[in-house]
């Protein structure tokens, strides 16, 4: 009784600071509070441009409407309450972008997203979902720690560049996506980067993808491919003129480097990236395609680059 | 606890008692016929389902529909119900405890083995009367053979031509109802060619083709719905399976039947048995089944606020899943309607609950670059909850044309 007696105060206490601060004599459609003020949100729909600053935290749900921009300042902390409504051991709190959102920090003033509990972990929170928006939408200099995925590009065109991924249980995850993943570090994820889709057109270049448990995961989404077609086991690579991943640093991931998921059939091109070393089979050891199981495709990832690549990961670490 | 009387009584007792009781049932005879007859008008709390079984010649004397209550059951032909033979050729009556069944036809022409599933499968038989044709195709076995690739492919036809558009699906067989997308969905390729590549196991395929390009929704009248009658088909280790899966118009009799076949529906004047393909049209009797007690009707559209037509709008029932995930959006349901020239729409719902709002223009795929697309944005869970019997009205839901192009130069390496 005394938890549901506390919850309930600070339920009303977030209603009290979620509607007091928009009305405290800001213009329409800047959420963002004073520098040293905290915004609560609750779970809702924000159907006009809004641009955040300070810090943002968020309970529940919080959906920027179609015909919406945020626009995120440098510096910004966004944060996400734990819940969890449906018991599966997964945060509920979620920024879902329908319109636009451009977070645009810099080197020096990162925009933030993780956890707002006191001892954060991975899957505190869900995502920042970018789903069927229709604007081009950019991320640079943030940072993602304790979400389900830090990022989620589902139909949808943006780009992502130095931003760090980190302590998620999967930093980037992306499905049918116009997608630019450049200068990014993905580290300490259980898995870096994981997609379901190679239509493209999407570039992964010059990222640092290292100390995962899994650096790159494909799984293949079962629906709709896009022209109907046999597994192609001519030795020709699938995601020529799709999809790009070169001038990556990908290494030292804890069980591959880069694996295949099951129905992975096609053959993939990841030539031009720096593997750990210049060795074939430590190389193979950290892939996992047909060598481990002839069903999947293989990977064709000769020539490497030897040697870390230096202008892969952020700016900020260079 | 145990009873401590004797098993059987004295012999004579029992001679006694026999006489006794066949004066008695004599006397029962009458009142128990007559409360049979009661209880077959009123307590009988099954379905009846009727219908016609075609070939492309017309009813096929020699056939029969066949109920199941589970796929496995239709798989092993066990736990069947089987239905009697009406007046006329072709005819059939089928009496069935309510419940959820898998019905197929089976029949023999010209010394050929037939077979028709029905699309609607599985079908749920309630007390109200179903009226359900079958259109028969050939059976044909698949071609299995050890190669370089493991799966299934084949040619998907109908009337002997390769279909040139449509999509090809397939399931695992435990899935059981065969709808939507399934674990595989890919379009039919030239010539109606299509290849699933798949670990070894039990699979179920099925083809459709809308009338139209780019048609919405389920299977619906004149669309073709393809099954083979040698579903599941078994892959094993190494190994391809090769099949050509028939089609048939879904209450389409016209399209059907070959020109000089026998057109029952022309025999309009002969004396009719009661709801039979003589005198209900088809989509008569599918409009029988049962009423929508719950209506949302609203309006779609742009950005600037400028209704569009012509738009998918799609109530998809929660189904327990609560906040909205993206794979609800996956899911198949008949709760649908198009925009008109207004950008109105008005959904029938089959009952009060919680349903998720969906406007775009396609339906059966992944969203897809400059489709228009919108989510109902009344709430952060783009859901709307309804009680039966109540109507919603005014519900907007704003779309736009997603997935802009970035102009992004993928290096071609090879």
């Amino acid at each position: 009784m005394e938890k549901l007696i506390n919850r309930n105060i600070y339920l009303f206490f977030l209603f009290f600071v979620a509607i007091s601060v928009p009305l405290s004599g800001r213009a329409a459609g800047d959420q963002s509070p004073a520098s040293d003020q905290t915004l609560y949100l609750l779970g809702q729909v924000i159907k006009t441009d809004t641009t955040w600053s300070g810090t943002i935290v968020i309970e529940g749900v919080v959906v920027i409407g179609r015909a919406a921009t945020l626009t995120i300042a440098p510096g910004t902390a966004i944060r996400f309450k734990k819940i969890d409504r449906d018991h599966d051991n997964i945060g509920d709190s979620e920024l879902r972008i329908l319109g636009g959102i451009i977070a645009e920090g810099t080197a020096d003033n990162p925009i933030t997203f993780a956890s707002a509990e006191a001892n954060p972990a991975p899957r505190d929170w869900s995502y920042l979902l970018i789903y069927t928006s229709g604007r081009p939408n950019r991320i640079n200099f943030c940072e993602f720690r304790h979400g389900f995925s830090g990022l989620q590009v589902q139909f949808s065109t943006a780009s992502v560049k130095n931003s760090l991924f980190t302590d998620n249980n999967e930093g980037l995850r992306f499905g049918r996506a116009d997608l630019d993943v450049e200068n990014n570090r993905f580290s300490a994820n259980n898995i870096g980067v994981r997609f379901t889709r190679m239509e493209g057109p999407v570039i992964i270049r010059h990222n640092e993808i290292t100390k995962n448990k899994i650096g790159i995961f494909l799984v293949p989404s079962g629906q709709n491919i896009r022209d109907f077609f046999k597994p192609d086991r001519s030795g020709r690579a699938w995601n020529t003129g799709r999809l790009e991943v070169s001038g990556n640093n990908i290494y030292d991931n804890l069980a591959y480097n880069l694996s295949l998921g099951e129905k992975q059939l096609w053959n993939l091109d990841m030539t031009g990236n720096y593997w750990g070393s210049d060795r074939d089979e430590l190389i193979e050891a950290k892939i996992f395609d047909r060598h481990r199981d002839d069903s999947l495709g293989k990977v064709i990832y000769k020539p490497i680059v030897e040697g870390k690549i230096p202008t892969a990961g952020p700016e900020v670490e260079r | 606890m145990k009873s401590t009387r004797p098993r059987h009584k004295p012999l004579l007792m029992r001679k006694k008692q026999t006489y006794f009781s066949a004066i008695l049932v004599m006397a029962f005879i009458p009142l128990l016929l007559v409360s049979m007859l009661f209880l077959s008008q009123t307590a009988w709390g099954g379905g009846t389902v009727e219908g016609v079984i075609f070939s492309h010649e017309g009813p096929v004397a020699e056939s029969r529909v066949i109920a199941y209550p589970d796929f496995e059951s239709l798989v092993k032909k066990e736990k069947s119900i089987e239905s009697s033979p009406g007046e006329k050729d072709g005819q059939y009556s089928l009496e069935l405890p309510p419940g959820i069944y898998y019905l197929v036809a089976t029949g023999k022409l010209n010394g050929r083995e037939l077979f028709s599933y029905h699309g609607l499968n599985p079908i749920t038989v309630t007390d109200e009367y179903r009226w359900l044709p079958f259109f028969l195709s050939p059976e044909r076995e698949p071609v299995c053979k050890k190669g370089d690739e493991q799966g299934i492919s084949g040619i998907v036809a109908y009337q002997d031509v390769p279909l040139d558009h449509g999509v090809i699906s397939v399931y695992k067989s435990q899935d059981g109802k065969f709808r939507g997308m399934g674990l595989l969905t890919n379009t039919i390729g030239e010539n109606g060619r299509f290849h699933f590549s798949l670990e070894p196991g039990s699979y179920v395929v099925v083809g459709r083709q809308k009338k139209e390009q780019g048609g919405i929704g389920p299977v619906m009248q004149g669309d073709l719905f393809c099954y083979p009658s040698t579903n599941p088909i078994i892959v094993e280790e190494g190994e391809l399976c090769d099949l050509t899966i028939e089609c048939y118009p879904r209450d389409n009799l016209k399209e059907y039947l070959d020109d000089n076949a026998e057109n029952p529906q022309g025999r309009r004047h002969e004396k009719r048995r009661r709801a039979s393909l003589w005198d209900i049209q088809p989509e008569e009797a599918q409009t029988r089944i049962v009423a929508k007690p719950a209506t949302i009707t609203g309006s779609v559209t742009d950005l600037d606020d400028r209704p569009v037509a012509n738009l998918v709008v799609t109530a998809y029932p929660a189904m327990g899943i609560d906040p909205f995930q993206m794979h609800i959006l996956r899911l198949i349901t008949e709760n649908r309607a198009r925009t008109d020239a207004q950008g109105r729409f008005s959904i029938e719902l089959p009952g009060g609950g919680l349903y998720y709002l969906q406007a775009r223009e396609k339906v059966g795929e992944a969203p897809d670059r400059l489709e228009y697309y919108g989510l109902y944005e009344g709430n952060q869970n783009h859901a709307i909850r309804i009680n039966s019997g109540e109507t919603r009205s005014k519900i907007n839901i704003q779309v736009s044309r997603i997935m802009p192009f970035s102009n992004l130069q993928v290096k071609l390496k090879n």
